[in-house]
């Protein structure tokens, strides 16, 4: 019993509608993913999602960027019954060029958290100012040893470096390359079967397609509550961008869309966040940084099996976006869709989580 | 009476400035076309191995690099293959034979079960030295699996690092072939079917390549699609009418496994001489060649295969030909081993940086210049 309580539930009411409505949008969510997800934007170098993001607003949508580079939508009367602000993050985990040393190999620094094993020996992008230029990481020197068996995890932090292939400083210069560049793996999304897809950054720019999917689906003249969609900045380097808002938005909710980390993977242990692929979107009822209210959660169980949508329920780790916003009065609620292999070059979701997550967001918007 | 000639700071008169002005102009405009000409040429070199590269050739299963060496290679090349899947071709007849070989074969795996959940279990078909950390490059990377019906994309499945506790903790023992899981979007043996994948498929790593500075390119079987560029590449430049006795051109198929192909070829095909076109194995040697600093070619010792009157030809043309070599060891378990005892045999190639990763770095220009030194062996008396 106690393994059931833990285990995400699934609220598959309906599913007939639900298919039909997604084929009616099919290739809807993922072709927006697919941009998001091949547009670079490491932790502070949001500039190109936050311009794709505004070419994908509807056309009613008057967008403003704010100092720190949040970019937000505001629907609505101003003075509706509620106030609910939706907020999900444009940035990515990746590296940033520290330095290029005389060899013209550069020194990089992890932005956000995850395995760097991901890295050693792959084949990347340094996002320079005048254009993309490929590099390796190098693996660790005595890579071909067998003693790197006793310690495989024994890679990254400084040991990481980008070779370009230049032969010294100036010849990486002479590529436009700077410190404070970007570096990621060629962003790339892959469509897999069964209506899976997979690649770097899903986390958040499947977040940044529900808010977008919402706010292309809703009327605003019809909203009963003034509602704020924020498309934030740095969320990986420790909700730095969500702060900025939380010291100027008071509103009655925050919704953070983010992902939720799953364990519906072979290499996971199942004794807890575990929401299933392709079984609908997921209310992160608790994380590393919040808990939601039990009657928050439930109410949103309730919109969601009244509109017919199946959803889930668990808890998982991480910390989200609207979390700051707690200390100030605002209750914090996450909605999600369930991921595997989380901040890895192959973060996979289902498409039909994706649709669930953009109706379950515009409902809120609309019914809270 | 004459104007006074007027000079100008560096002594030459005001005419004769012009002149020499004007053939700077002339020489500069000529150093820039054949600049401009080399860059080309080097940057299709690049193309070239990308387009090789750009196709999985697991050992067993190199028909995919058969069929984009084909694409690539001139029309009058006239390609046999056998049932082991070697493909050759064979150019002008008679004494002297030289014989080429590069590998098209890398390593990777094949399907070797399916999981109840839709899971593709891999083993991995390789026998030469690879790192530990192989299986390793592969987790949480896209792969590609080669089926029948077509490529079917895929992801070796990898730890979310949220759900862990300390970044390395998942990676406190080695992976291995057998830990890796492999995700096409299938949740049952039925779905797996259904999207055409079965038993035995091969899968390498997502064709990921990217280019570098200066005419470098890096990806997953650098080793040893520059090496079969650089033939398809003497293909394509070659007169057929110029080769001094017979050239055959030999692209070998399961190197990786023990070099089966090239034992095929050692016992099928008469030639006075071998050239091995292939990168040095994984540390044969304590410093790895560098790319872009001239082919490859093995030194005496440490290789099972090594002729020096071979070597002693082809360090003269390289030196005719202004070719800088890299003299380095190439360990024992290349194509060479199979010609080893019967015919003169060398190894020579392509430098490889990071071998065995997905990262793989080459160099357009040691591509070009290989090729070029191998044109002169195949037109010139040895």
């Amino acid at each position: 019993m106690r393994h059931r309580t833990l285990v995400a539930l699934s609220l598959a009411a309906l599913p007939g509608v639900l298919f039909a409505a997604r084929s009616a949008r099919e290739g809807g969510s993922f072709a927006i993913l697919q941009t998001l997800v091949e547009t670079p934007g490491v932790s502070t170098r949001e500039q190109g999602v936050r311009d794709r993001i505004r070419s994908l607003l509807p056309s009613w949508a008057k967008s403003e960027t704010d100092a720190r580079g949040n970019l937000l939508v505001a629907a609505g009367p101003e003075k509706g019954a509620k106030s609910l602000l939706f907020i999900a993050h444009m940035d990515e985990t990746g590296y940033l060029v520290t330095a290029i040393r005389e060899d013209g190999s550069l020194d990089v620094k992890p932005v956000g958290g995850f395995f760097e094993t991901l890295y050693e020996g792959q084949v990347v992008q340094v996002h320079a100012a005048k254009g993309d230029v490929g590099g390796v990481v190098p693996p660790r020197p005595n890579y071909l040893d067998a003693a790197v068996a006793d310690a495989p995890g024994a890679f990254g932090k400084e040991a990481v470096r980008v070779n370009v292939g230049a032969s010294s400083r100036a010849v990486a210069e002479g590529l436009g390359i700077a410190a404070g560049d970007p570096v990621t793996i060629p962003k790339s999304f892959q469509r897999l079967a069964g209506s899976f897809g997979s690649g770097r950054a899903v986390d958040d720019r499947a977040g940044c397609t529900a808010l977008l999917l919402a706010l292309r689906g809703l009327d605003p003249k019809t909203l009963r509550h003034r509602v704020i969609f924020a498309f934030s900045v740095e969320e990986e380097t420790g909700l730095d961008g969500a702060q900025v808002l939380a010291q100027s938005l008071r509103p009655d909710l925050v919704i953070a869309v983010d992902t939720f980390v799953s364990s519906d993977s072979p290499l996971e242990r199942p004794a807890f966040a575990h929401a299933v692929l392709g079984k609908g979107p997921v209310v992160r009822a608790i994380d590393s940084s919040n808990i939601t209210d039990r009657g928050i959660v439930e109410k949103v169980l309730a919109l969601a099996k009244q509109a017919g949508l199946p959803i889930q329920y668990g808890l998982t780790r991480g910390g989200n976006d609207g979390s700051v916003f707690t200390e100030f009065g605002t209750p914090d609620l996450a909605l999600s869709w369930p991921t595997v292999h989380s901040h890895s070059p192959v973060e996979v979701i289902h498409e039909r989580d994706l649709d669930g997550l953009g109706t379950l967001v515009r409902l809120v918007a609309e019914r809270w | 009476m004459s104007r006074p000639r007027r000079y100008d700071r560096a002594g030459f008169g005001v005419e004769e400035t012009t002149v020499l002005r004007a053939t700077i102009v002339v020489v500069a405009l000529s150093l820039a076309g054949w600049s401009s000409a080399l860059a080309d040429r080097i940057e299709e070199a690049r193309d070239l191995v990308r387009a090789l590269a750009s196709v999985g050739g697991v050992a067993g299963h190199e028909g995919q690099v058969r069929a984009a060496i084909r694409k690539a290679a001139p029309t009058w090349a006239s390609f046999q293959d056998d049932n082991l899947g070697n493909l050759t071709v064979v150019v002008g007849s008679g004494k002297p034979s030289l014989l080429l070989v590069a590998h098209m074969d890398e390593p990777g795996y094949v399907v070797s079960g399916v999981t109840e959940q839709g899971y593709l279990k891999l083993q991995r078909l390789a026998r030469i030295p690879l790192s530990p950390l192989f299986d390793q490059f592969h987790m949480g990377q896209p792969l590609l699996v080669q089926a029948r019906r077509g490529t079917v994309p895929a992801v070796a499945v990898v730890h979310s690092t949220h759900l862990w506790r300390g970044n390395a903790a998942p990676l406190a023992h080695a992976v291995l072939d057998e830990d890796l899981f492999v995700d096409i979007g299938a949740r049952s043996p039925g779905e797996v079917e259904a999207a055409g994948v079965v038993l035995l498929d091969p899968v390498v790593i997502a064709r990921r390549t990217v280019d570098l500075a200066g005419g470098k390119l890096a990806g997953p079987a650098m080793d040893d699609r520059a090496g079969c560029a650089a033939l398809v590449w003497l293909l394509q430049t070659l007169e057929p009418a110029k080769i001094h006795g017979t050239l055959i051109v030999a692209f070998s198929a399961q190197q990786v496994v023990g070099g089966r192909g090239a034992a095929r070829l050692a016992n099928r095909i008469e030639a006075d001489e071998v050239l091995v076109v292939d990168a040095p194995a994984a540390g044969a040697g304590k410093t790895a060649p560098a790319p872009g600093k001239g082919p490859v070619v093995a030194v005496a010792g440490g290789t099972d295969g090594f002729s020096q009157d071979l070597y002693n030809v082809v360090a003269e043309r390289a030196a005719r030909a202004q070719i800088l070599l890299q003299n380095v060891p190439y360990g024992t378990t290349g194509d060479q081993g199979a010609f080893a005892g019967k015919k003169p045999v060398l190894p020579i190639g392509v430098p490889v940086l990071y071998p065995g990763t997905p990262g793989e770095v080459i160099d357009a220009h040691d591509v070009v210049a290989l090729a070029t030194l191998l044109k002169s062996m195949a037109e010139g008396d040895r």
